[in-house]
């Protein structure tokens, strides 16, 4: 496949756990690691949790963790690069596994990608997003709206990033945003206003994504998500 | 032959990764294909795999950073020794393309620039894509061109220039500022279809019926016509002076005045003079205005849906002008269904230790019925329970998150491990279930919580005897008690809220499925 037959697949998998997306995204990467399976995008949305870098074991947070799990919040190790994260409703967070070495393209460039591909959603409702040198995401006037972070073996990704929508704000006020004290976090809902619904942030990324990276984005309808996602 | 371990290059911007762990430990005999060490670069892990099977050795110490290319390790087959540092050096030349070749520099084949000339550039300057947005951007935020008949070429409305650019700004983004307010589409927007001040000053810009924005459209000409007339203009002169809001050709300040005629309660003083005005200035703006008035009352008014507002709660009450209203509601539950249901799920999970409570029921229940009633603030499906045990003990108030959207069995597992705990109240929830199950005790009146426009109180389970047909039966009933916030939740609402949530409670088996 050469750069100009970029596909994917993308599957809207609703409000699931972390550990359900994150098993899925295993099995995806492991599958087309050896060969097989389509290149997919996960798009979806997680009941609240917060997740470990691999290089960072202990959560930066800003309360006791007494106080995290009397929120209900999870807190999860993973193996994808940076530091500690929040993942919860109102926030999209798409996955892409993505086999870099047929499409061509190199690590650095999918993350800027991914960047990008936020930075035109941003901008379909009027915000100007940006990215900025020596620290990945998106910002918004200084202000972090997109958080990125990948695994990557054998050149296939996964992992991805992850757009605030309009999330519960105050849940990032338990965690140092990316192990960085001063970071200030924000959401699109903050940024214009008004509510906007994850339903067209989606279709609008996934549209960014294919133009983005110039592949051909194919959704496919999961009617039967239960048996995808397991259990939900 | 030794295989080496090389540092790959992640991207054309990348100088250096941050060798980051050894999975396999010096010496260790590994197999083709497994990860054996991993580095990072821009939030980005690489699991690096061994190329062929043999004796793994290090050469790079982990928590350093090096540059792509970089022989960080060796697999050395049966029998081999550690190679000399010389060859170790030879082997590192031609390192650079073998790392080129397991991660093709992408540029150079999938886009056209050239990547020889900008290694060291910014990923900003050789990244394409990135050039679409600021013209996509100015688009959108640059205003319209001023070809809309707003403004009138006329003295009195120098004053107010600057004001019709603004609203014609404005319009670039909303393009048709409503000229009178339309209250149809802003009754009963509100959570529980309570309407504020503030849904009557938004609404008109939020929702706009077509019909309308045709009898717009062809109201301009005339408007431009208007400060033509000598004496009108006078007149409008004279008003001008009297207060700077006055011209009623601007859509911006007849949307003002009609804001402040909507919200009676802010500018008490002002308001009679402003309508009076605004009915001044035309002699044929009655008739217009009522043909305008016809076309508007004939086209459909679509029934306005109930949506959830923007605001909080507290929010919305600090702009409720009622003052403080928290009303009851009470209903009789049957719970012959749900202690039904507990016995069978007790059954079903009785390995595993979790055990359903008549609160379980509840607040679950609760939490559905807040949630379908769009008075849960998105996804923030939150209900707490405050579990009165004794008298002796404090009154913690447990959030239970997602209490409507996670499988039952995990929600009830998790608020029976958080009543374990007995740890600081949070009070964010949307409401509080408070049980009195322990002591007894038939029915209580909650109060709302600080922030909360929802509180409800469920009391213990009491038998009655009831006759089912040739003998006397028994029912279990128990008494739901909601207090709500009146500026918050209407009435309506409410009792529809209370009434849901009995019948999820008396036919508990919906609960059960996310």
């Amino acid at each position: 496949m050469s750069a100009d037959q970029r596909s994917i697949k993308v599957y809207n998998l609703g409000t699931t756990s972390y550990g359900d997306a994150h098993a899925l995204q295993r099995r995806l990467q492991a599958q087309r690691r050896e060969g097989g399976g389509v290149d997919s995008l996960l798009i979806t949305e997680h009941r609240p949790v917060i997740t470990l870098g691999r290089s960072h074991p202990v959560p930066s947070l800003r309360v006791e963790a007494d106080v995290v799990r009397n929120y209900g919040i999870e807190i999860v190790q993973t193996e994808r690069g940076g530091d500690i994260t929040y993942h919860g409703p109102g926030q999209l967070v798409a996955y892409g596994i993505v086999d870099l070495k047929a499409w061509e393209c190199s690590v650095l460039d999918f993350v800027s990608g991914l960047e990008e591909t936020a930075i035109g959603v941003l901008a379909d409702w009027g915000v100007r997003g940006e990215r900025v040198e020596g620290a990945r995401g998106v910002w918004v006037g200084g202000r972090k709206i997109a958080s990125v972070g990948l695994h990557v073996r054998r050149w296939v990704t996964m992992h991805g990033i992850a757009l605030n929508i309009d999330p519960d704000m105050s849940h990032f006020d338990l965690i140092n945003p990316c192990g960085m004290p001063e970071v200030e976090m924000t959401s699109l809902s903050a940024e214009v206003g008004k509510q906007v619904g994850i339903d067209e942030v989606g279709e609008s990324f996934v549209f960014h994504f294919g133009r983005v990276l110039a592949c051909q984005a194919e959704v496919v309808e999961l009617n039967q998500r239960k048996s995808v996602v397991g259990g939900q | 032959m030794a295989v080496p371990v090389l540092l790959p290059r992640l991207g054309m911007s990348m100088k250096t990764a941050l060798f980051a762990e050894w999975y396999e430990p010096d010496g260790a005999t590994v197999r083709q294909g497994e990860p054996v060490c991993r580095i990072e670069s821009d939030y980005v892990a690489v699991e690096i795999e061994a190329e062929s099977d043999g004796i793994l050795r290090h050469r790079a110490k982990p928590g350093h950073d090096f540059p792509a290319g970089e022989v960080v390790g060796l697999i050395l087959g049966a029998g081999e020794r550690m190679p000399s540092a010389t060859d170790l050096a030879s082997a590192e030349a031609p390192a650079a393309p073998a790392a080129a070749a397991v991660a093709p520099p992408p540029i150079a084949q999938a886009r056209p620039v050239a990547p020889e000339a900008s290694p060291s550039s910014h990923d900003r300057e050789i990244y394409e894509p990135v050039l679409l947005f600021p013209r996509r951007m100015t688009e959108a935020v640059d205003p319209a061109p001023t070809e809309a008949p707003l403004a009138p070429a006329e003295p009195a409305a120098v004053a107010a220039e600057p004001e019709v650019e603004e609203a014609e700004q404005e319009s670039a983004w909303e393009p048709v500022p409503g000229d009178e307010q339309d209250f149809e589409t802003a009754w009963r927007r509100g959570p529980g279809r309570v309407s504020l001040p503030r849904d009557f000053m938004d609404a008109p810009r939020r929702v706009l019926p077509l019909g309308r924005v045709q009898v717009e459209a062809a109201r301009p000409p005339e408007a431009t016509n208007e400060p033509a007339k000598p004496p009108v203009a006078a007149e409008q002169e004279a008003e001008a002076v009297r207060g700077p809001i006055r011209l009623p050709v601007a859509p911006k300040q007849e949307q003002e005045e009609s804001r402040a005629a909507a919200e009676p309660a802010r500018e008490p003083a002002e308001e009679p003079v402003e309508t009076a005005v605004a009915a001044e200035p035309e002699p044929e703006a009655p008739e217009e205005r009522a043909t305008k008035a016809g076309a508007a009352t004939t086209t459909p008014q679509p029934e306005p849906e109930l949506v959830a507002s923007a605001e909080t709660p507290p929010e919305r009450r600090a702009s409720a002008a009622a003052p403080s209203t928290i009303l009851n509601l009470r209903a009789t539950v049957h719970m012959d269904e749900a202690l039904k249901m507990r016995e069978q799920l007790t059954r079903e999970w009785s390995g595993s230790g979790v055990r359903p409570t008549n609160e379980d029921v509840v607040l679950r229940a609760v939490a559905r019925a807040v949630v379908e009633a769009g008075l849960a603030r998105r996804h923030d499906d939150h209900v707490g329970l405050r579990v009165l045990k004794g008298p002796d003990q404090a009154a913690p108030i447990y959030v239970f998150a997602g209490g409507a959207s996670r499988p039952f069995r995990e929600a009830v597992g998790d608020l029976a491990a958080l009543v374990e705990e007995s740890g600081p109240g949070i009070d964010h929830a949307q409401c509080t279930v408070t049980s009195l199950e322990a002591f007894g005790i038939d029915d209580s009146l909650p109060e709302p919580g600080r922030d909360q426009p929802l509180a409800m109180s469920m009391g213990a389970i009491r038998r009655l005897p009831v006759v089912d047909g040739e003998r006397l039966g028994q029912t279990h009933v128990l008494t739901l008690t909601l207090a709500y916030d009146a500026r918050v939740v209407g009435e309506a609402a409410a009792a529809r809220l209370l009434a849901r949530v009995r019948d999820l409670v008396e036919a508990p088996y919906a609960l059960l499925v996310a």
